[in-house]
């Protein structure tokens, strides 16, 4: 799908109005963002905004997130194990001190 | 306030384009007076048509100075211009050239491969192949180039972006702090206003109650006092329909009525 997101007032206008023009084409819509489908015309309704408004539009490519393909097994049982934990208020970094779970300066250094 | 006063003082054509220009220029932090009442009709609210009248007679609201602040912030924001289209350009040319030489070297191979097969002479092929390969290989290295490029690029919009977001905030206030003063402006010059509608043809100033919201008389009778009580140093412009607004009511002079000098609006400068 296609992320589109404006920084003027003006290409947030006209990105309010392609959205409501063409409902069919929108997956969600966010204040100044909006999410497009991954067709060919709703690229060419994202490049005819950033025809018009330059810099001040930024589209993005997204894919779905598959976390068992995209990541090992540790990172989610991680996540799962915090979500899970009985010490609310314990940070990550002190929860994964001393056990298996990933450690945060690790991950942030690992592309997806 | 209600909710439908605040729309119908926000909803102006226009509006959007006009706050993407604050700060752009030397664009002053509330609009000039003749900008917003030196015409009628003036394609403005009430409100501001009143905020522009209250200025004119040197009022000023009580937020002027954070006004002032927001536009010089807004002024000092300055967005590197990074040019995306070239370097995604440059990687699309890069990986499309890779392409066409890697399926030329794999074709190259075959024939050496089947040249050999029938033991014919390779020489010639092999030459073929080896300059194929290495023009392969210098596509490659500009193909990782001109992604490395474009990561750049990237992170440079980022951080361009940082700002242009900045901006549209810091616009986006002063737009609801412009109509803040506007409002402040307004209420203050009401009576005065309600007292202008008197001599107003074709209105009553028991229709104008004692708020802007509450205004029910025609816009244009309401345009027509709000310069009324503006001490405009230039002429207005009164269109026709204005004009023919006092005449058929009356016939008073527009002079009088608006206690200002008239011309007729050029039709080149019209919006």
């Amino acid at each position: 799908m296609l992320l589109v997101v404006t920084y003027s007032a003006a290409a947030r206008t006209d990105l309010r109005n392609l959205c409501r023009r063409h409902e069919e084409t929108v997956a969600r819509r966010f204040g100044r963002a909006a999410l497009l489908d991954g067709t060919v015309y709703a690229a060419f309704l994202a490049l005819r905004l950033r025809e018009s408004h330059g810099g001040d539009v930024q589209i993005e490519r997204t894919e779905p997130f598959n976390e068992f393909v995209a990541l090992d097994d540790s990172v989610r049982e991680a996540a799962s194990a915090y979500a899970n934990r009985d010490a609310k208020s314990t940070p990550y970094t002190a929860f994964a001190a001393g056990t298996d779970h990933p450690d945060p300066d690790s991950m942030r250094g690992d592309e997806l | 306030m209600s909710g439908t006063e605040d729309l119908r003082d926000r909803a102006q054509p226009g509006e959007a384009s006009e706050s993407d220009q604050i700060g752009t220029a030397s664009e002053p932090a509330v609009p000039a007076p003749a900008r917003v009442i030196g015409r009628v009709p003036t394609a403005a609210s009430l409100r501001r048509e009143l905020a522009a009248a209250a200025r004119t007679l040197g009022r000023t609201s009580s937020i002027e100075d954070e006004l002032i602040e927001i536009r010089d912030a807004i002024a000092a924001i300055e967005v590197e211009p990074v040019d995306l289209d070239a370097a995604r350009r440059r990687v699309a040319a890069a990986s499309g050239e890779e392409e066409r030489l890697k399926e030329r070297v794999a074709a190259l191979r075959g024939g050496v491969q089947a040249r050999r097969d029938i033991e014919a002479e390779t020489g010639e092929a092999l030459g073929d192949l080896e300059s194929a390969a290495a023009e392969l290989s210098a596509a490659q290295s500009e193909r990782i180039a001109a992604e490395q490029a474009l990561r750049h690029a990237r992170e440079r919009a980022a951080r361009a972006r940082d700002e242009r977001e900045r901006r549209l905030e810091l616009r986006d206030r002063l737009r609801n702090r412009r109509r803040d003063a506007r409002r402040e402006l307004a209420r203050e010059v009401y009576p005065t206003f309600r007292d202008a509608l008197a001599v107003v043809p074709g209105v009553d100033p028991a229709d104008a109650d004692t708020e802007p919201a509450a205004y029910e008389g025609p816009p244009l009778a309401a345009s027509l006092a709000a310069v009324r009580i503006a001490e405009l140093d230039r002429p207005v412009a009164l269109g026709t329909e204005a004009v023919r607004w006092i005449v058929d009511r009356g016939g008073a002079a527009p002079e009088s009525v608006i206690d200002a000098r008239v011309v007729k609006p050029c039709r080149r400068t019209q919006r």
